[in-house]
């Protein structure tokens, strides 16, 4: 047990000390100290990355009566989330600042929340997936509901009710695949189920399993909830919410794909099917708005669904190239949270007509954001190209059939790249007098530099975290 | 008399769930939504306990899971209260399609 | 010597200058950007002729760029590799002279936003060298995608003293008609790219690796309407076009230029590439097909072309029709029709890039690009009048100018085509064109400048030597290759 612990555990043990010694101290730290609490997080993130290197995974590693696993998939998504979290804690200085007693209880949420999305990729049972899904949903709530005002409050209460029903939806899921194999751990689910047919109760419960895990993805029915969810949530905590949970959910997804949930024949089907509505309602939607944050939620949704599509055609390819997708989207996005953070700041407000001018009077700030949102759209020199080049080509791959698929949403793109313009033309027209010059903080420049710098060496030289990707996807 | 079998449990507790679930998407007040969630975790429940017991064999997954489930589902539901509490607070009405700002 | 001929240096180095004009680090005066960049593209301009005298027909350049001996994208088997044969090199050599003018034309009409402009206008021409000299498709395809950023930016920026709001909506209307078609043609490169791998069980992107003989006709016959669709809107072929008036007359004068002269032939190269080169048993069934559209676009766009009043649109239009021309040359589907259409993109790139410059050097004299309102500027400007003259008659097809050699070769390979009766029909029908032309451009010289002599336009003065040596040198090279029509003919091979 022990060994155990120190054989895989050890980042999520830091990290959970991290959680204890901000509460800790927040209980009896004096106001003045409060600012600092951004910097405990952030050593303890920074503990967690370097402890990263002790965790053993190779060859699979299995602990807790097979509870949980580790290899160099789960291994490769921890850092990745806690590099996110890493970027995230920075943001969320403005945010901190303005609650004063507080900060303490924050950062232990977010560290709580991190630390749930880590425990989710390496569950390898139902109920520790359970429990780390809500281990990370609960803390999520609460920094929703952290900003000043009556529509923070309105956003988790309907984050929280869409999380409850879905989690109500999983786990109805769950007891039926529980039924038919008297077992929750995926190994011996896959084992028991791949001698057998599979029957249509096991169709049933596989449909209603990605159903309850799909909502925090916001893919189609749970979609319209986001769009409320992002108007009324403080861009850092959006940072944290469009990128962690999903890294999370897709990195328990495609394992569940290959291995339990691989046996129906229908599911790709419908999932794929669920993914285009997503694809052509998310486009369609943000063509009308003009506010940022409802765009970028919209973005968030056509890309999971992008990325769920693929990661529905199982193969080992597909599931390197769904890897690649995430890892790029999830810093661009984080790059255009942040320029989103230092506008918000600075009462520009969101809507896209506001940030009029910006880039003459911010040449830096402005490229940046600008590179990032075109990364997103998926033009080149950025790493959103590569990764769209990759990504479809797994759809060429998987058959003809999904040709008109594919074709459907190379139309969508260009549906997106209407609204991506929008978000980031009126920075190009002309400067008025009452154009601010944005006064950034460091940490938020830092993080806007560094994760713009990250999608132009992706998208110059993208060999090397390719080649990771599929070493990591051959040894899932 | 016929016997209690498996599926008559099943029955139950698909029943209760889709009550639930259906309920949790029509229903116009706030407090009858948090209670059909609560008729989803029941649903659940009765399927886990009518499978740990008929096919579960000797582990106790299904009672464990039970278990976690009406802990989690307690707490989510104080959480959600909690935080209706601020928004009751603003707006005084317990009818969604007042809280529909955003 | 080997050592001095890189490609890659040719394509990125523009890149490299466009970043460093952007960065913070250089400088805001005016003046020094301007001839900074002047000098770089001068300085590619001669690099490129280096390169022409250094070139042989037989070996063409080749290289490839590998990071730390691997591929770009291994897992799909793309290189960065790049190659410049006959054709490429012609197309290199256009591209960087009508930079060149187009670089030094900007003078005049550029008078915000210098930085801004002049970075963008090197990277445009960074992705059009890429263009023409990658020979891996996901590169060129990369390029493609490139291209489009600046060309955005410069077609809807703004850089001229008036606001001009229409320029923004036709910006927007030229990016999402060629995305869309990049998008399609992204489906033809995968699509290509997965069937030559099944087939041929060797992962490879390059164009002359590319193995398409074992793919059903079917897949090959949606591949290659892919790319037409995707090249056709670029090009453009008619029912696809609607972008390319407004995108044209609303962009500033160099960058009308560079987007008739260079831009649109793009699209051509990109058919020759993969519909004519890698895909050429199906193109034979396309070409008649296509053949039909190159003569829709001819005759149409001709009469459209007739009917303007804006003297830019009248030119937008004409290159609409020249570029059915070429697009017939290609459908020809021989030696003589390759050798026609791509000496008919020298020409028009020439052509067009001059007559686009003098309605650049009209409308800042006079203010107005309407034909009804124009006229009598010809004694007052005799040097622009002369030069113009020369010009509309070299696009009318008048021998000893290079585009009468490629309209008569076009003709003549269309009826030596062994494509069947459609094409020889479309020779016979495309000659009318040369009236047609004729009719619209002798109409752009006479109610442009001729005419009496009006108050309004009494005080205008003639152009700069700058000026008159950017369009002499226009007509210098229309009368090279009108005269010595086998320098480039000997090149295309």
């Amino acid at each position: 047990m022990i060994n155990d612990f120190f054989n895989i555990l050890l980042p999520q043990g830091c990290l959970t000390i991290f959680i204890l010694l901000q509460l800790l101290i927040g209980m009896f730290a004096s106001p003045k100290f409060h600012k600092y609490a951004r910097f405990i997080s952030l050593i303890g993130i920074s503990l967690s990355i370097l402890l990263l290197s002790t965790v053993q995974t190779e060859p699979q590693y299995f602990a807790f009566k097979n509870s949980i696993m580790s290899d160099s998939y789960t291994q490769l998504f921890h850092f990745v989330i806690l590099l996110c979290g890493f970027f995230i804690t920075l943001l969320t200085k403005k945010l901190t600042n303005t609650f004063k007693q507080s900060s303490y209880t924050f950062n232990a949420l977010l560290l709580t929340a991190i630390l749930g999305a880590l425990s989710i990729v390496s569950a390898n049972d139902f109920l520790t997936l359970f429990i780390s899904i809500e281990l990370m949903a609960f803390p999520t709530y609460f920094l929703i509901a952290s900003a000043k005002g009556y529509h923070s409050k309105e956003a988790a209460f309907k984050y929280l009710i869409t999380s409850a029903v879905s989690t109500g939806v999983f786990l109805f899921g769950v007891s039926y695949l529980y039924g038919i194999t008297s077992s929750l751990n995926f190994t011996e689910i896959y084992e028991v189920l791949s001698e057998g047919e599979p029957t249509l109760i096991y169709s049933f419960a596989s449909v209603m399993i990605v159903f309850g895990l799909i909502s925090k993805l916001s893919i189609y029915p749970f979609a319209n909830w986001v769009i409320d969810v992002y108007k009324g949530t403080e861009t850092s905590v959006l940072a944290f919410l469009s990128t962690i949970p999903k890294l999370a959910m897709f990195g328990i997804l495609c394992r569940l794909l290959v291995f339990p949930l691989s046996l129906g024949l229908e599911l790709p089907f419908i999932i794929a099917i669920i993914s285009l509505i997503t694809a052509i309602w998310a486009n369609t939607y943000a063509i009308r708005e003009k506010d940022a944050k409802v765009i970028l939620a919209c973005s968030t949704s056509a890309n999971m669904s992008y990325v769920l599509l693929v990661s529905a055609l199982v193969s080992v390819y597909n599931l390197s190239t769904v890897i690649f997708y995430l890892l790029c989207y999830v810093v661009m996005n984080i790059a255009v949270f942040a320029f989103l953070n230092i506008t918000e700041y600075e009462d520009i407000g969101f809507n896209v007509a506001n940030f009029k001018g910006l880039f003459h009077k911010n040449h830096s700030l402005g490229l940046a954001y600008t590179i990032s949102v075109i990364g997103l759209a998926g033009f080149p020199i950025t790493s959103g190209f590569v990764a769209k080049i990759y990504l479809f080509s797994a759809i060429v791959n998987s058959g003809l059939v999904f040709i008109p698929f594919l074709l459907a949403l190379l139309i969508l793109m260009v549906v997106a790249l209407f609204y991506y313009l929008k978000l980031i033309l009126p920075m190009f027209e002309k400067a008025t007098v009452d154009t601010k010059v944005l006064k950034a903080l460091y940490s938020q420049k830092f993080v806007l530099i560094i994760t713009t710098a990250i999608t132009v060496l992706i998208g110059a030289y993208p060999e090397k975290i390719i080649e990771l990707c599929r070493f990591v996807a051959y040894n899932i | 008399m016929t016997e209690i079998t498996l599926y008559h449990y099943l029955f139950v507790g698909l029943f209760v769930f889709v009550l639930g679930f259906a309920g949790s998407i029509v229903c116009k007040n706030i407090i009858k939504v948090l209670i059909c969630i609560e008729f989803m975790l029941t649903g659940v429940n009765i399927n886990f306990a009518t499978f740990a017991k008929y096919c579960g064999g000797s582990s106790a997954d299904g009672f464990v899971m039970i278990l976690f489930y009406t802990a989690i589902g307690a707490i989510e539901l104080a959480v959600a209260l909690y935080i209706f509490y601020f928004m009751h607070c603003k707006k005084q009405s317990d009818n969604i399609e007042k809280y529909g700002e955003l | 010597m080997d050592i001095l001929i890189s490609i890659p240096f040719l394509v990125f180095f523009p890149m490299l200058a466009s970043f460093f004009i952007m960065s913070p680090l250089f400088t805001n005066n005016e003046i020094s950007i301007r001839r900074f960049s002047k000098s770089i593209f001068g300085f590619i301009f001669l690099y490129t002729i280096f390169l022409l005298v250094m070139f042989d027909t037989a070996n063409p350049f080749i290289s490839k760029i590998s990071f730390f001996g691997l591929d770009w994208i291994q897992a799909l088997g793309v290189q960065f590799s790049f190659k410049i044969d006959g054709i490429g090199m012609i197309l290199v050599l256009l591209t960087s002279f009508i930079f060149f003018i187009s670089a030094i034309s900007s003078k005049m009409n550029i008078r915000k936003n210098h930085k801004f402009y002049y970075s963008m206008l090197l990277l445009l021409m960074s992705a059009i060298l890429g263009i023409f000299t990658a020979s891996d498709m996901f590169v060129f395809f990369m390029f493609w995608e490139l291209e489009l950023i600046p060309a955005y930016f410069l077609i809807g920026g703004d850089f001229s003293l008036e606001t001009n709001t229409e320029a923004k909506k036709s910006a927007i209307k030229f990016v999402l008609f060629t995305f869309l078609g990049s998008m399609v043609m992204l489906l033809g490169i995968l699509l290509l790219h997965y069937y030559s791998y099944m087939t041929s069980q060797t992962l490879t992107a390059n164009f002359s690796e590319i193995f398409t003989e074992r793919i059903p006709v079917i897949i090959k016959l949606i591949i290659s309407a892919c790319f037409i669709i995707g090249f056709g809107v670029k090009l453009p072929i008619i029912p696809l076009h609607t972008w390319l008036p407004d995108a044209h007359t609303n962009a500033p004068t160099p960058i009308s230029m560079v987007l008739a002269g260079i831009m649109l032939k793009t699209g051509a190269y990109g058919i020759f590439r993969f519909n004519y080169q890698i895909m050429n048993d199906v193109f034979q069934i396309f070409a008649p097909v296509l053949a039909i559209f190159a003569l829709v676009n001819i005759i149409y766009t001709a009469f459209v072309a007739y009917a303007q009043t804006d003297i830019k649109r009248i030119v937008a239009y004409s290159s609409i029709s020249n570029m059915g021309l070429i697009l017939l040359g290609l459908c020809a589907f021989n030696q003589i029709g390759l050798n026609a259409s791509v000496f008919h993109m020298t020409a028009h790139g020439l052509v067009t890039a001059g007559l686009f410059m003098i309605c650049g050097i009209v409308y800042l004299r006079c203010k107005t690009r309407d034909i009804n309102t124009l006229g009598g500027i010809a004694s007052n400007m005799p040097r622009l009048f002369g030069l113009a003259t020369l010009i509309v008659l070299a696009s009318i097809g008048v021998p000893a100018f290079a585009p009468f050699i490629s309209e008569v070769l076009t003709v003549i390979s269309a009826m030596f085509s062994n494509l069947g009766i459609v094409l020889k029909v479309s020779a016979i029908v495309a000659l009318p064109l040369l009236i047609i032309s004729s009719c619209y451009m002798l109409k752009f010289l006479h109610c442009g400048f001729m005419g009496e002599k009006q108050e309004a336009f009494a005080k205008i003065n003639d152009i700069t030597t700058h000026e008159f040596i950017v369009l002499a040198s226009v007509v210098a090279g229309l009368l090279l290759f009108g005269i010595f029509p086998s320098a480039l003919l000997g090149m295309i091979g």
